[in-house]
Parts: structure tokens; C-alpha cells; sequence
């Protein structure tokens, strides 16, 4: 209905989706020094990135992602601007469709799933903009049971009470009865967040969370953001280009460019000794 | 907000002292030359005034075959050319100007500066020889009542089976027509149109019951084009067509009558008579002054009274009001074989004939025989003589004019006597009984108004009479409310209807399947590209020749939620398609179906920032129900156009104006007060914690938003909302493609 399909599918060859139980391994023998997650026996992914392409009309975005996030796991996604950082992020919970390649959930294959489905998925896949999105005809509060409402059925008055929940853990429930164009742009993500966090889903997608802000904004965000990795359990995707909270919360830190992972490890392994060249420089520009 | 108001509201007076001082300026202005010529009327008053030296400049509606139409490109007819004739002997060359509206001929004249005389069919009367001065009569008509040749029998054995709220009756705007059905089918729905073409198209669809108008005109219509119609009924008035000279210009009057009789001595009248309508009138009428009295019988005989009507007088109204001037039209058929030489008429007490004027017409058939009459009124009777007595078997009129029925209204039946040539006395069987009303506070006000020295000084600026005339501003007012009402309901009950619609066409319009997006398109496109003239015409005409007969009103209801239904669903579809990409994607990535997304995230959105836009279409739904009147709806525009081809004066469509404006300039003030508001509210105005003022909220990701806010301000009227609708692909592509 809006209009997000049409392009063109590149012929790439992408073998099928390895078997759960093998991936599982593979992904732990390769991870496993690259986090500080703490592995379960027999633990499987919760997200799995398998060969994955995405083509824009002719240019390619994607390259052959392979990527795994396990349980509870707050990965930080680093790269310049055009890495593909936000494309990745957004295949996960199909705002973009893959040209080639799988992911799964829990094990469950996404990639060409129906509609109905579609929007099912979403449900355990929370996500943050850069741009807040937030209903501006809606107060805060509503912005948070909205969701819960409509997709979750829950009565108005859990919502609510959930809600509230949520806007106080950000610090906001203050602002409850605000619409959003009469908050700041850090309050308004903190809404944001709220937002996505009421409906507890498995994942968290930010994508880039403050790079809209002014700085001294910032600041608020990444606290509830940070507040939200030590605290919830929850399984964070950050894409993001603040190095500062890559290093104090990330389990992992990995590094894009040009379509590709180029490196992927524990924080102070890829912020202080960077095994790639372009990784040395693109932090080296950053600092 | 508020100063930006008070600057406004003080800027207001500045405007009005402006515009005021600018009414006064002109009126002055006109003031001078009136009467400067008034005083250059005295001195030459031989000379007649040509809006072009040496040019006869004609005005007509040339919509009226065989007398006046055009055909291509050329001016053609039976007055046509007897212009031409007058001109040339005059020593002047004839001009027509493109055709006029007929309601517009005859303000046009009184103007000047436009055209000199007027020709298109205009019967003389009275209440025109008040506003302008006619030529003498040129031909001599008769009205006639036009229906479908199938039903032509039944209406023509009794006229009656018409008169009924059922029956619609398609006459010429302020015509002797109109005031014919007026008079004789107070029950029928008349509608007054602005041309007999119109009218027959009319009633050949089936949207009419019938059409009356000039009986040439709807004989060689019925013969020529309309053949499936058939005049059912000639309808005897002994009317007289005149042409339309500004009272300004007696002497042209002159030279024109004297042209005519020229014209009339050397047979070019006769020429033009037989080569236009195959007959030759000239010759007829020289026969009948013969009412050969030869001997006399001393035998009463009978008259039989067939009618007696007398014409509203309530000022804008369709009401006989007692005690103010007003004109009885008396009608009978002698069958007195010595002919009938003196008629008396009486009317209840109270009724008076004192300082009336009386015409008589005598029609042998439809055929008028000049007969003069010498009227003699004593308090509620009245005594005509006529100078030759009156044939048998010929119908006898006496319109008798500024004469008042009695003041507390009632049911009044005209009696009295006749005097045969013989000497022989009758009484007159009474007539059907006319319905007058007491006073009405209208009329009061009208009459109040009528007395005062400020309103006859008003009234002398020719201008301010023209436009802004007192007593008809008043009884305009009163009369053009049922039309304001008619308006109202016309757009408000099909606003829903098109909102609706609209929604729905926005919907296919951005809908995934090809078929919908295909059908809306072409919705959309053809009733955006088509005048909605044109769209009204077809849905009038078309929908009852399929077999569809709708109630008027309804159908315009019908025709305009249609009309608007199509831009409302661009409005929408741009609307819609304004709302940010990130809004669609943040209600996707809560889980929410495309129906949660349209209903909980975007329509409310979409609805806000449309309002201006569908405001402003709402504003000129409204406007355009005036166009419903040239198919006869009986809106403000319909009102206003009767009120003023029977008054001459304008005035009435300032009326309609300020019945506009009560509606439309507070919704121009609530558009401007949501756009500041919508305004506000996406730049993030209203409280703010801590006072502080984040301009830059929502940067980036609402780019569209400011758009279309941007867009919205400008949007005044459909044009506007036009060219955002055509904007927004564009944008939401950009948006995309960000």
C-alpha cells in the first residue's frame, strides 16, 4: 500500500539459511571472543544477519552482511555516514526489503514472510529514529499506549498505567499530557523510547537516536539509553556514531563500511587497537 | 497572535473610510454628469447621443429565432435586419455588440456608454417604460405555452392541469412570459431561465413541464429544431414589441419611431414580416379598425368574464397588497352582437381607480385591434368608453393601472356593467375573486423609506440609486432569504456527501491496485478538467433523458457534492501524502496493519492540516451554487436575477453579495485563525517546559510538514489546492528518495 516495493532484485547468490543447531555453533565459535555477552550452553542468536544484500535502484548498500546478536547483547554499530549502517538496521525489522540474503528471529526465518506476518514480527522488534516519529497529534502518553492498544489489545487503563511505567523510567512522566511539538527534541526521543520499550519487545533497533539532537540533549538520551542497556535485559541494536557510549555499554562494537562488517570485537579491543586501516582512520578522524 | 490581531483589527476602519470615501468619489462623480446632462439636455435637445459618431450600436441576447439569433458567426433575424433598415435610413451604420444576457439589456441601456438601444423581443410594459423609453411598437406577439407534443392536447384543452407545485415551468428571466404563468399558474414551480433556447432544451429532456415564451420564437423553435415539442396552447396577450432607448435620449427615440414609420409606409416592415415569418402583419392589422357597426339589434348579448388578476405589489414579493398601487388586468369575451361601446367596472369598497391609467387590447384571436378607450374612475368604479365599440366574439382586456385595492386585503370579485352600441345596459358576470393582503412591515419599511428626504437624495446620485437603492436593498433582503436558505442547504447537505466521496476517490487514488487508482484518476481528472457549468448542464439535462427524474434541488445537491467530491479527494491524496515517510514507519515498527496505520496515525494528521485547504473548497462549493440558477434552482442568484430584470436596478445582486459575504468572510477568518494555529503548532509554539523554545524540534524528518504548512498558507482558493495536490507527488518522491 505505501508504496516501498518495486525494486529491482539483483540476481546475488546467497547459499540457504544454515541449519539452526550449526549456525548456532558457528556463530558462538566466531563471537565468542568478539563480546562481553555471556554465553549460555547451547545458546542460539536471537538475531541472525546470513549473507544479506540490499541494492538501491543500482547501487549497492549491502554486501554480503553476515551478523549474529545474541540474547541480551547490546551491539553498537559504528561506520561513516553511507556505510550502510541504517539499511542493516532497518532490514532487520523489514522497513527495508533484502535484496539477497537471510535473517531470522529466534531462529525463524523473516526474509519473505507475507504481510500479515510482517506486521506480527514488528511487534518483538522495537525501533528508535533519528527523527523521533513521533504522532504529533497525540499526547506522550498516548504516543506510549498507542501501540499497546491497537496491536497488543490490551485495555486502555494497563496501557496506561504501562505507559506511565515508561515515561517515568525516561523521566518524563511530567510531561504526559505534552504533545509533541511542545517538547524538546531529547525529550521527545526519550518519548520515543518509552514508546518502543512499553511494547517489550525482544530487540530494540536506535537508529542513529541522536544525531538529531542539539548536544547538550544528547546527554539525557544516552542516559536513559544506557540506563536502559545495565538495567532492562533487553537486546539493543545501536546504530549510532557516539563513541563515548559505544565503549561504556556496548558488549560489542562492530565496525561497517562500504556495505561490509569490516571488524567486529569488544570495545577497547576495536577502539584501541583497531586491526583494520580504515578503522584506525575513521576513528582517528572521530577523535 | 493577539497583536498580529489588534494591527488587523485597526487596519479594518482604514480600509472602510478608503472604500467609503471611493463610493463617495464615484457617486459624485456620477452626480456631475448627470447633471450636466440634464442641463445639456435643455439646450440641444434636438441632438441625439451615439456611443460611437456615426454608428447605431445594438444590444440583444440574439437568442431568439427568427428575431435575433446568431448563426456562427453572423448576426441574423427578422430584428436583425430591421435594424439595419433604420439605421440606413437614419443615415447611420448598424452595430451590433456580442450578445448580452437579457436581464442585462436593459440596465446596460439606462447606463449608456455601452450600447443605444436595446432589441431583443422586449414587450412593452410599464414596469420597464419606468426604468428606459421604448420606440414605438414595430411588431405586434403573443406568448406561447410549449410543451412535449404528446401532452400538448391536454394542457392545451385546459391550462389548468399546470398548475400544480409538480408542474415546472421554464420562462425567460423577466419576461411578460413569467409574468404571464405568474398571474395564471400561481401554483406552478416557475423557473426562469436565461433564454427560450435554454427552456425548450428543458422541457425536450423532460426536465421541464413546459416552457412559455414569444409565441414567434417557440412556433419556428418547434418548427425548425424542437421538433418533438409542439406549442400547446397561443396564449392571447396582444403584447407589442418595442425597442429599448435610454430616457436619456429622447431625440434618438424620435428619429428611431420616425425610421419606423418609414419603414412601415415603404413595405420594408412587410418585406422583413413575410421573409421572416412567412406572414405579413402590416396587412392584417390595417384590416381590422373596420368593426363594421351595421345595424343595430337593441340584443344584449353576453360578456363572459374569463379573468381578472392583479400583479404583486409587494415589493420583491408575490403578494396583492391592498391600499398601494397596483395593476387589475380584466379580461372577457364579448358576445354582443352591436358591439360593446362602454365597459364599467366595480370593485368592493374601499378600492379605488382615482388617478388610474387604463389600456385597452382587443384581440380578435391573437390577432389585436387597435381600439382607443377614454377611462372615467369615480372612487371603486371605473367607466372606459371606447371610440368604436367592440366587435363580438373578440377578447377584451383592460389592464388598469395604479389603482389600489382596499387597504385591510380580502377576497375582491370585479362586477358591473356593460353598455352595448345600442344602448342597451348588462350586467358583467362577477370575476374569479383576487386574494389581496393587508400591509405588510416590508412594505411599511418600503413605504417609510419612500417618504424620506435622505433616501430621495440617495437616490438622485445615479450610482448609489443603481447599486445601492434603499427601498429594494430592503425588500431584496427579504426576498432573496428563501434563496439564501436554499444555498445553504444545497452545500451543506452535499458537503458530507462530497467529504465522503472524497475520501473514498483519495483512497483509490493511492490504492495498490491498478483499477481503483485507474477509476479515481479518471473521476478526478475529468470533473477537475470540466467547468462545473458544463457538469451541471449535463446532469439537468442528461439525467432525465436516460429517465432519471430528480427533484431539482436534490440533484443540485447531487451535482455539487459530485463536483467537490473531486477536488476534496486531491486535497486529500495530498494530504495524506504529506504526512512524513517516518510516520508510516514508526506506526510499522509498533506492528500496526495498514488500516491501524491509515485510521489511528495518519487520517487524524491528514485532517488537521487539510482543513484550511477544505475550508476554502467549502467556500467556493458555496459561490458556485450560484451557477445552479441557469438551470433553474431557485437559489440567491435566481432571486436576485428576477428581482432585477423586473426592477432595472442592481441593487438586488448586492443583496446576494452581502448574503455571500455572511458566510463566507467569517470562514475566511476561521481559515486564517487554524492556518496560524496549525502554523504554530508545527513550529512548536504553546507552553514549553522551562520556557525554553526548541525551534529546531522535529527538524529534518518533518521537512515535508513544513511544506505543506507552507503551501497551506497560500492555498486561498482552489487553484491553490489545485497546485499542491499536483505538488505532493513530487514531494512525498523527494521524501522518499531523502
Amino acid at each position: 500500500m505505501f508504496g516501498k516495493n518495486g525494486h529491482r532484485i539483483d540476481a546475488v547468490e546467497v547459499p540457504p539459511a544454515m541449519d539452526a543447531q550449526e549456525a548456532a555453533r558457528v556463530a558462538y565459535e566466531r563471537d565468542k571472543n568478539l563480546t562481553r555477552h555471556h554465553f549460555k550452553k547451547g545458546e542460539h542468536p536471537i538475531v541472525r544477519i546470513e549473507h544479506l544484500n540490499k541494492t538501491f535502484t543500482d547501487t549497492p548498500v549491502l554486501r554480503d552482511v553476515n551478523l549474529d546478536v545474541w540474547n541480551g547483547e547490546i551491539v553498537v554499530v559504528l561506520g561513516p555516514s553511507g556505510s550502510g549502517k541504517s539499511t542493516m538496521l532497518r532490514c532487520i525489522n523489514l522497513l527495508e526489503t533484502p535484496t539477497a540474503g537471510h535473517i531470522l528471529i529466534e531462529d525463524k526465518e523473516i526474509t519473505g514472510t507475507k504481510k500479515t506476518d510482517v506486521n506480527m514480527l514488528r511487534r518483538d522488534l522495537g525501533m528508535v529514529f533519528q527523527g523521533f516519529n513521533l504522532f504529533p497529534h497525540m499526547t506522550a502518553l498516548e504516543n506510549v499506549m498507542v501501540g499497546q492498544v491497537k496491536v497488543l489489545k490490551k485495555p486502555k487503563e494497563e496501557a496506561r498505567v504501562e505507559a506511565m511505567k515508561q515515561l517515568e523510567a525516561v523521566g518524563l512522566a511530567d510531561r504526559a499530557d505534552y504533545k509533541p511539538p511542545q517538547l524538546s527534541g531529547g525529550q521527545q526521543q526519550r518519548v520515543a523510547i518509552a514508546r518502543a520499550v512499553a511494547m517489550h519487545p525482544k530487540v530494540i533497533l536506535f537508529d542513529e537516536p541522536t544525531s538529531a539532537l542539539d548536544p547538550e540533549l544528547v546527554r539525557d538520551v544516552l542516559n536513559v539509553m544506557r540506563d536502559l542497556a545495565l538495567h532492562s535485559g533487553m537486546t539493543m541494536i545501536v546504530v549510532t556514531h557516539e563513541m563515548g557510549f559505544a565503549r561504556d555499554v556496548a558488549d560489542r562494537v562492530v565496525f561497517m563500511e562500504g556495505g561490509v562488517v569490516v571488524e567486529q570485537g569488544l570495545p577497547e579491543e576495536v577502539f584501541d587497537h583497531p586491526k583494520t586501516q580504515r578503522t584506525k582512520e575513521f576513528l582517528g578522524n572521530i577523535r | 497572535m493577539k497583536k498580529n490581531n489588534c494591527v488587523r483589527l485597526r487596519r479594518l476602519p482604514a480600509i472602510l473610510v478608503a472604500s467609503i470615501v471611493l463610493v463617495l468619489a464615484l457617486g459624485i462623480s456620477g452626480c456631475g454628469t448627470s447633471a450636466s446632462g440634464g442641463s445639456a439636455k435643455k439646450a440641444e435637445s434636438q441632438k441625439m447621443t451615439l456611443v460611437h459618431k456615426g454608428k447605431l450600436t445594438v444590444v440583444s441576447d440574439l437568442a431568439n429565432p427568427p428575431f435575433d439569433y446568431m448563426e456562427g458567426q453572423t448576426k441574423k433575424g427578422f430584428e436583425v435586419e430591421l435594424m439595419q433598415e433604420l439605421a440606413k435610413k437614419m443615415g447611420l451604420e448598424c452595430e451590433y455588440l456580442n450578445p448580452m444576457k437579457f436581464d442585462s439589456i436593459i440596465p446596460t441601456i439606462k447606463q449608456g456608454g455601452k450600447a443605444d438601444v436595446g432589441a431583443s423581443n422586449f414587450t412593452i410594459t410599464e414596469e420597464r417604460q419606468k426604468e428606459i423609453d421604448f420606440t414605438n411598437a414595430y411588431i405586434d406577439s403573443n406568448q406561447g405555452l410549449v410543451t412535449a407534443k404528446g401532452a400538448a392536447d391536454q394542457v392545451g384543452a385546459d391550462t389548468k392541469t399546470l398548475d400544480n407545485a409538480s408542474s415546472t415551468i421554464a420562462v425567460q428571466a423577466g419576461t411578460t412570459g413569467e409574468s404571464w404563468v405568474k398571474e395564471n399558474l400561481p401554483n406552478a414551480t416557475v423557473v426562469a431561465l436565461d433564454d427560450p433556447i435554454a427552456a425548450l432544451s428543458g422541457v425536450s429532456t423532460g426536465l421541464y413541464k413546459a416552457a412559455v415564451a414569444d409565441l414567434p420564437v417557440m412556433q419556428y423553435e418547434c418548427k425548425n429544431s424542437y421538433t418533438d415539442l409542439a406549442v400547446a396552447k397561443e396564449i392571447p396577450t396582444g403584447e407589442q414589441y418595442g425597442i429599448v432607448v435610454s430616457k436619456e435620449n429622447p431625440a434618438l427615440t424620435k428619429a428611431l419611431n420616425k425610421a419606423l414609420k418609414q419603414c412601415r409606409k415603404d413595405g420594408t416592415l412587410s418585406k422583413l414580416e413575410l421573409k421572416w415569418f412567412g406572414v405579413d402583419y402590416e396587412e392584417k392589422s390595417a384590416t381590422t379598425s373596420t368593426a363594421s357597426v351595421s345595424s343595430l339589434s337593441g340584443d344584449a348579448g353576453s360578456v363572459s368574464v374569463s379573468k381578472a388578476t392583479a400583479r404583486p405589489n409587494e415589493d420583491g414579493g408575490d403578494k396583492v397588497i391592498g391600499g398601494i398601487n397596483t395593476r387589475l388586468t380584466w379580461e372577457a369575451t364579448t358576445k354582443v352582437k352591436d358591439g360593446v361601446s362602454s365597459v364599467t367596472l366595480k370593485l368592493p369598497k374601499g378600492a379605488s381607480f382615482d388617478g388610474s391609467t387604463t389600456k385597452v387590447t382587443v384581440l380578435e384571436g391573437l390577432k389585436r385591434v387597435s381600439i382607443d378607450g377614454s377611462a372615467k374612475a369615480s372612487g371603486n368604479t371605473i367607466t372606459v368608453k371606447f371610440e368604436t365599440p367592440i366587435p363580438t366574439g373578440s377578447l377584451l382586456r383592460l389592464e388598469i393601472t395604479d389603482m389600489k385595492f382596499p387597504s385591510e386585503g380580502g377576497k375582491n370579485k370585479v362586477t358591473g356593467s356593460y353598455t352595448t352600441a345600442a344602448g342597451v345596459k348588462g350586467n358583467l358576470p362577477a370575476s374569479p375573486s383576487i386574494k389581496t393582503s393587508a400591509n405588510t412591515p416590508v412594505q411599511q419599511i418600503v413605504m417609510w423609506l419612500d417618504g424620506q428626504a435622505w433616501v430621495s437624495a440617495w437616490n438622485s446620485v445615479p450610482f448609489l440609486n443603481m447599486f445601492f437603492k434603499p427601498q429594494l436593498l430592503v425588500t431584496s433582503f427579504v426576498s432573496l432569504f428563501g434563496g439564501w436558505l436554499l444555498c445553504l442547504l444545497i452545500v451543506v447537505v452535499a458537503y458530507p456527501f462530497a467529504i465522503a466521496l472524497g475520501l473514498l476517490f483519495a483512497m483509490m487514488r493511492i490504492s495498490k491496485f491498478r483499477v481503483l487508482r485507474g477509476i479515481a484518476s479518471v473521476y478526478i481528472n475529468i470533473l477537475r478538467g470540466t467547468p462545473l457549468f458544463l457538469q451541471i448542464y449535463i446532469m439537468f439535462f442528461g439525467l432525465p433523458m436516460v429517465g432519471i427524474n430528480i427533484d431539482n434541488n436534490i440533484l443540485g445537491i447531487i451535482v455539487m457534492a459530485i463536483n467537490s467530491s473531486a477536488y476534496q479527494a486531491e486535497i486529500y491524496r495530498a494530504g495524506i501524502q504529506s504526512i512524513p515517510r517516518g510516520q508510516y514507519e514508526a506506526a510499522s515498527s509498533l506492528g500496526m496493519n495498514g488500516r491501524q496505520t491509515m485510521f489511528t496515525v495518519i487520517l487524524p494528521q491528514m485532517v488537521r492540516r487539510v482543513i484550511p485547504t477544505v475550508t476554502s473548497d467549502f467556500i467556493t462549493s458555496y459561490k458556485d451554487t450560484s451557477l445552479l440558477s441557469s438551470v433553474g434552482v431557485m437559489e440567491l442568484m435566481m432571486f436576485s436575477k428576477n428581482l432585477t430584470t423586473v426592477s432595472g436596478n442592481i441593487t438586488p445582486y448586492m443583496a446576494a453579495a452581502i448574503y455571500y459575504l455572511i458566510v463566507t468572510l467569517p470562514l475566511i477568518k476561521v481559515v486564517g485563525i487554524v492556518e496560524m494555529r496549525l502554523a504554530d503548532a508545527e513550529n512548536g509554539g504553546g507552553p514549553r517546559p522551562g520556557g525554553k523554545r526548541a525551534t529546531k524540534s522535529a527538524e529534518g524528518a518533518e521537512e515535508g510538514e513544513k511544506n505543506f504548512s507552507a503551501d497551506g498558507k497560500a492555498s486561498a482558493g482552489k487553484s491553490f489546492s489545485a497546485l499542491d495536490a499536483l505538488a505532493a507527488p513530487f514531494r512525498s518522491h523527494a521524501g522518499q528518495e531523502a
